[in-house]
């Protein structure tokens, strides 16, 4: 095998700016012990499981690896059976989406068995791999170049049984194509196989005896700190610090409440909440006309609906971070959590008086 | 006697529960060999973490194992109550009669022997403190015999200190409790896979799949394909009710009946699956509701049963918990399995207390009424195999 992949997250690997819209990745701040999760997994060659609270950034240590690897060893090319998608960032990333509907044989191969009754009927002669169809594990096994990486998004979104009818094309890395004469698919490049689960169901014994596991743990302040500022370099440092104290204050309060199973919020609701806050963040200027004689209420409307010519100061924004915050809908997305948060609101406000 | 490095770590998180086997063993020793896990103390704790937990609760008990493992060294340094920590220690040794080790402590001596040279990756580390030297020597001046006791007893006690100083810190409460809720006879993966037995394939609405064999029949017939045969899907028709004992003896087994009617209803992949509840003996009424608020007459119960296809599994201790014959009891049930049958042939019955608990209370005559299991895998299996129409070896058909 060539030089063994190492994943550092390092600060030269992370992508630029101007390449986070148009290639949908963004800079990705593994924990130390998250990083060796990854670079075991690799080398062992086993597939990673990863748990972790929804929007804990399970789904994007996939595309952050993909990402780093082609920055380091050299963009690849795409391959016959590879759709634009997979080569996005530059290194072979197949990605599953699980559904619930799914099956183990999707991420093989789906032979399209009407396609090929058709041209028959046309008297159009192709040869029966052009009806042959490979899915995310299928198209891993079949690269010769590199060790590409297969995510399995969600695997407990499919059946009970969808991990264990993986489980051998997994651990032996090669299927057949009963279509094709049963030719051997066997893969000469090991993939690097991503696993995630929101814990909907659980997984068998024998599928988890295959898997690396790991649990993203939800980011201790310092960290998350670092993944606001990464996320957001130019963005106003008063405020974004604002944001996350209010934010993180939430987060205990919701961990107090419900308990350590319950749903709160979580890194990607602070990211989206940063970005709602800043939309209407004017740079200069005095503001909308007449904020002082405006009621908290009326205030609160006008920021989360501002227009482009009426964005409001720092000063103004910062003054509504205290009591209710804006944008609360961003956060909260469940109507208990939204009466819990009142009612907290509501004991504080009492507490001060 | 071989010296593996961690190998009694990986003995006892084994007696703890985790599911280790040799291969996951071995992914340490490559690991290992690759030279993951070296970075002191916490690396090597993250690597056994990644290798060989596979759940947030396996890991709160690697970490219990591993700090209880690796405690001495962490004393010193980390907690800063080195003056303070050795004191009862050396204390319960000197007080200790020669050899008459603690129960717990003794077993694991022989592993305990061979922990220096297993800590591979915390060697560096535990040499420098001056504190682990202090025991050693102290070792050596027992008797040979006693040295590895002792330095278990140290350990223990020391591991135990250490435990109760981190107390204060906010990791430690989550440490201590672990809730599982995989107690219960069953599991609800298990009660899953059973319920998918419970199966009756109709093909049935709109012909959206298409008919291979019918298809290529009529290209035959017609030299040509005009058009495709389709067929209705598959559809599992096999309807279940199921009744459900409340309050009184049942109340230990409520989460246990919880689980059987939300995987018969989540997951079971039944065509349809209703619940109704009933408190001692199902009579002329029966509630849709756990709290006995809605209340359904038998009649129109039963009226909406499909005979073949809806199946009945009544989940109830017939009398076992408090172990007493109740002649009320037994008629009614009698009365109500009769009127029951009428309508549905397959019934079946799962008892929450183990068959040996039977004898002697209504149970017993109750399970010569209707087939009766223990809810366990294997009794859950017996039973759906009954709802299936199997017949009960030395049984009657119902």
């Amino acid at each position: 095998m060539a030089k063994p992949l190492i994943y550092t997250g390092a600060d030269q690997y992370q992508p630029p700016e101007e390449q986070w819209e148009p290639l949908r990745i963004f800079p990705y701040m593994p924990a130390g012990d998250l990083r060796d999760a990854v670079n075991l997994a690799i080398f062992l060659e086993r597939p990673l499981l990863i748990k972790g609270e929804p929007g804990s950034g399970k789904t994007r240590l996939a595309e952050a690896v993909a990402y780093e690897f082609a920055q380091k060893y050299g963009r690849v090319g795409p391959q016959p059976d590879d759709d634009p998608e997979d080569l996005r960032l530059g290194w072979p990333l197949y990605f599953w989406s699980v559904k619930s509907t799914s099956q183990a044989q999707d991420g093989l191969y789906l032979y399209d068995a009407v396609g090929r009754l058709r041209d028959v009927q046309m008297k159009i002669k192709q040869p029966i791999s052009h009806y042959i169809h490979y899915g995310a594990l299928g198209k891993a096994f079949r690269r010769t170049d590199v060790r590409p990486i297969v995510l399995i998004d969600e695997i407990d979104k499919a059946d009970i049984d969808f991990p264990n009818d993986l489980l051998i094309e997994i651990e032996d890395r090669h299927f057949t194509v009963t279509e094709m004469d049963h030719e051997e698919i066997e893969a000469t490049q090991k993939p690097i196989i991503f696993i995630t689960s929101n814990d909907e169901k659980a997984l068998p014994d024998a599928f988890l005896r295959r898997c690396l596991f790991f649990y993203i743990s939800f980011p201790e302040p310092e960290q998350l700190q670092e993944i606001i500022n990464r996320r957001f370099p130019q963005r106003n440092k008063t405020l974004v610090n604002r944001a996350i104290t209010q934010f993180l204050t939430l987060r205990d309060e919701m961990v107090e409440e419900k308990g350590r199973a319950g749903k709160k919020v979580s890194t990607s609701e602070l990211i989206d909440w940063v970005k709602a806050l800043h939309r209407n963040l004017a740079v200069d200027g005095n503001g909308p006309a007449g904020w002082e004689e405006l009621s908290r209420e009326k205030r609160m409307a006008l920021f989360e609906q501002a227009e482009p010519d009426e964005k409001l100061m720092l000063d103004q924004v910062l003054a509504l971070l205290d009591g209710e915050l804006p944008f609360l809908s961003v956060l909260l997305k469940d109507w208990d959590d939204y009466e819990a948060y009142l009612r907290r609101l509501e004991v504080k406000a009492n507490q001060r008086e | 006697m071989s010296e593996l490095p961690l190998q009694a770590l990986f003995d006892r998180l084994r007696v703890a529960g985790l599911p280790l086997g040799i291969d996951e063993y071995e992914l340490l020793l490559q690991a290992l060999q690759a030279g993951y896990g070296f970075d002191g103390r916490a690396g090597l704790r993250n690597l056994c973490q990644i290798l060989w937990t596979k759940s947030e609760d396996e890991v709160t008990i690697l970490n219990y194992h591993f700090d209880a493992f690796f405690a001495p060294p962490a004393t010193a340094p980390a907690t800063g109550e080195a003056e303070e920590a050795p004191g009862p220690d050396e204390a319960a040794v000197d007080t200790r009669p020669a050899g008459a080790g603690e129960g717990p402590a003794a077993p694991v001596n022989g592993e305990r022997e061979r922990r220096p040279a297993g800590g591979a990756g915390d060697e560096g580390e535990r040499q420098p403190t001056g504190e682990t030297g202090r025991r050693r020597a102290l070792a050596a001046e027992r008797p040979a015999a006693q040295v590895p006791q002792a330095v278990v007893q140290l350990d223990e006690a020391a591991a135990r200190a250490t435990r109760l100083a981190g107390r204060g810190g906010d990791e430690a409460p989550s440490g201590r409790y672990r809730f599982s809720a995989d107690y219960l006879p069953i599991t609800r993966r298990q009660m899953k896979q059973s319920w998918r037995a419970l199966r009756r394939n109709i093909r049935e609405g709109p012909p959206v799949e298409l008919d291979v064999e019918a298809t290529v029949r009529r290209f035959a017939r017609d030299g040509m394909l005009y058009e495709l045969v389709l067929r209705p899907r598959r559809i599992n028709r096999a309807g279940l009710v199921l009744l459900v004992d409340r309050e009184g003896s049942m109340v230990p087994f409520h989460g246990l009946a919880q689980r059987l009617v939300d995987t018969a209803a989540r997951g079971g992949r039944l065509g349809r699956a209703d619940t109704y509840y009933f408190q001692n003996w199902p009579g002329a009424f029966l509630y849709g509701d756990p709290f006995f608020n809605e209340g359904e007459r038998l009649g129109r119960v039963l009226a909406n049963l499909h005979p073949t296809q809806t199946s009945v599994l009544i989940f109830s201790d017939a009398g076992a918990a408090r172990g007493r014959f109740n002649v009320t009891r037994v008629q009614e049930t009698r009365d109500f399995l009769a009127r029951l049958r009428r309508t549905v042939r397959n019934v079946a019955w799962l008892n929450p207390m183990p068959p040996a608990r039977w004898p002697d209370s209504s149970a017993a005559t109750i399970a010569r009424l209707v087939p009766m299991f223990e809810t366990g895998r294997r009794g859950m299996s017996d039973a759906i195999g009954v709802l299936r129409g199997r017949v009960v070896p030395g049984r009657e058909p119902g």
